[in-house]
């Protein structure tokens, strides 16, 4: 298994209602996969919680047989990688080339700048990432995501499943992260008419299959 | 009250004001519109800390300014609040936080509105919760400007679709999907 999730349990801070509750979850190499669920079911947190970024009240995640919370943050974004729902939030550089050089930097990797075209992202790269709209900017987490590509990778919602572009983009992406091996997380308020190996519902805090 | 969508050619014309769709619809329906769109640093912003607080402080000064359309009894009920009302608003998931917002932003009295980038982050039951709550508020027409517009088509079927042509808009036939092509629509 590529990524193990066992008894997982969170709570807020100072609430008394956990958002994931008890939750298990396998994923084999190459593997992709949709959570489908509700506004409010724990689709973020989980996102959050494999990615290391929130630490769980209980249970473990473990990504090549290491417990992300014990791994240092450059290691932990080597395992696994959440691409936020409002990406904008995920830019702090002022131009789409300075992001580019921090992710290359961060990585220790190389940018490959000829793959822009296939996350639809054009190579005006003095732009600023916070002029891009919402598709271009998810298109544009996209293509960072796989400067160093992370074995997980979890996409917390696509903008806009009707757009062409993200829809090439996203295709293109799994495409590539399924002939490296490495596992990708989608999740959606909806069912998608995309070829993931499992789609999963998720419901008060934990996973069934659909 | 009508519920209009509008089928874009380039969905990138929505960031960062939408001006020129805009004015399209204030030519078409030759009305001001009252206009939602959200921040883009929404998350984890609000003026009070729990829920009951925000609503109540938000009503309370749409009540001064008068524009405000209910009491803070009706509006948890019609827009479905009543479980939420002690959660922190930090604390909600993004979906419900905007959808919040666009619940506050509908309690003002307008005979039209205009939503820009509503949709995003809502499921299926809070989109009908958002065109249920439009209802019971009232006024002419409601116009939605979205990334996708999809989602609310397959809600709400009778949606009025708008098309573009040019410098303005027309109603328009169903929406032909050819998803052959690469592209900026939202459809």
């Amino acid at each position: 298994m590529i990524l193990f999730v066992e008894s997982l349990d969170y709570r807020y801070p100072g609430s008394s209602r956990s958002v994931i509750s008890q939750l298990n979850l396998e994923c084999g190499v190459g593997q992709s996969l949709l959570i489908v669920g509700d506004n409010g079911c724990g689709k973020s947190t989980l996102g959050k919680l494999i990615s290391g970024l929130l630490q769980p009240s209980s249970g473990t995640v473990v990504i090549n047989e290491k417990n992300v919370f014990r791994l240092p943050s450059r290691k932990r974004v080597s395992a696994a990688m959440y691409v936020h729902q409002e990406n904008h939030l995920q830019y702090f550089k002022s131009s789409l080339e300075d992001e580019i050089r921090w992710m290359e930097k961060w990585m220790s990797a190389e940018a490959d700048l000829t793959q822009l075209g296939a996350f639809f992202v054009s190579n005006d790269l003095i732009r600023n990432p916070h002029d891009l709209s919402v598709n271009e900017a998810w298109r544009f987490s996209l293509y960072l995501s796989m400067i160093a590509p992370p074995t997980v990778l979890f996409i917390d919602e696509i903008p806009a499943i009707s757009n062409r572009n993200n829809r090439a983009a996203l295709s293109n992406l799994m495409k590539a992260r399924h002939e490296l091996g490495l596992v990708t997380v989608l999740s959606y308020q909806r069912i998608l008419d995309y070829p993931f190996q499992a789609v999963l519902a998720m419901e008060e805090g934990r996973l069934t299959s659909v | 009250m009508d519920i209009y969508g509008v089928v874009m050619r380039n969905t990138c014309e929505l960031w960062p004001d939408a001006k020129k769709v805009t004015e399209k619809c204030e030519t078409f329906f030759g009305t001001q519109f009252e206009i939602y769109q959200p921040s883009e640093y929404v998350v984890g912003t609000s003026y009070t800390r729990r829920v009951s607080e925000e609503i109540a402080f938000v009503l309370l000064s749409q009540a001064k300014a008068g524009v405000s359309l209910l009491s803070q009894d009706q509006f948890t009920r019609i827009w479905r609040l009543i479980e939420w009302l002690d959660y922190d608003v930090a604390a909600l998931s993004g979906g419900w936080r905007k959808y919040l917002g666009l619940s506050l932003f509908s309690n003002q009295k307008a005979d039209a509105r205009l939503f820009i980038d509503a949709s995003r982050h809502l499921s299926d039951t809070l989109l009908l919760n958002l065109l249920r709550g439009l209802e019971e508020s009232g006024g002419e027409s409601v116009v939605f400007l979205e990334y996708d517009i999809l989602p609310i088509l397959n809600v709400l079927p009778s949606l009025l679709l708008l098309h573009e042509h040019d410098d303005r808009l027309e109603i328009g036939n169903p929406i032909q999907m050819d998803c052959s092509q690469a592209g900026e629509t939202n459809y």
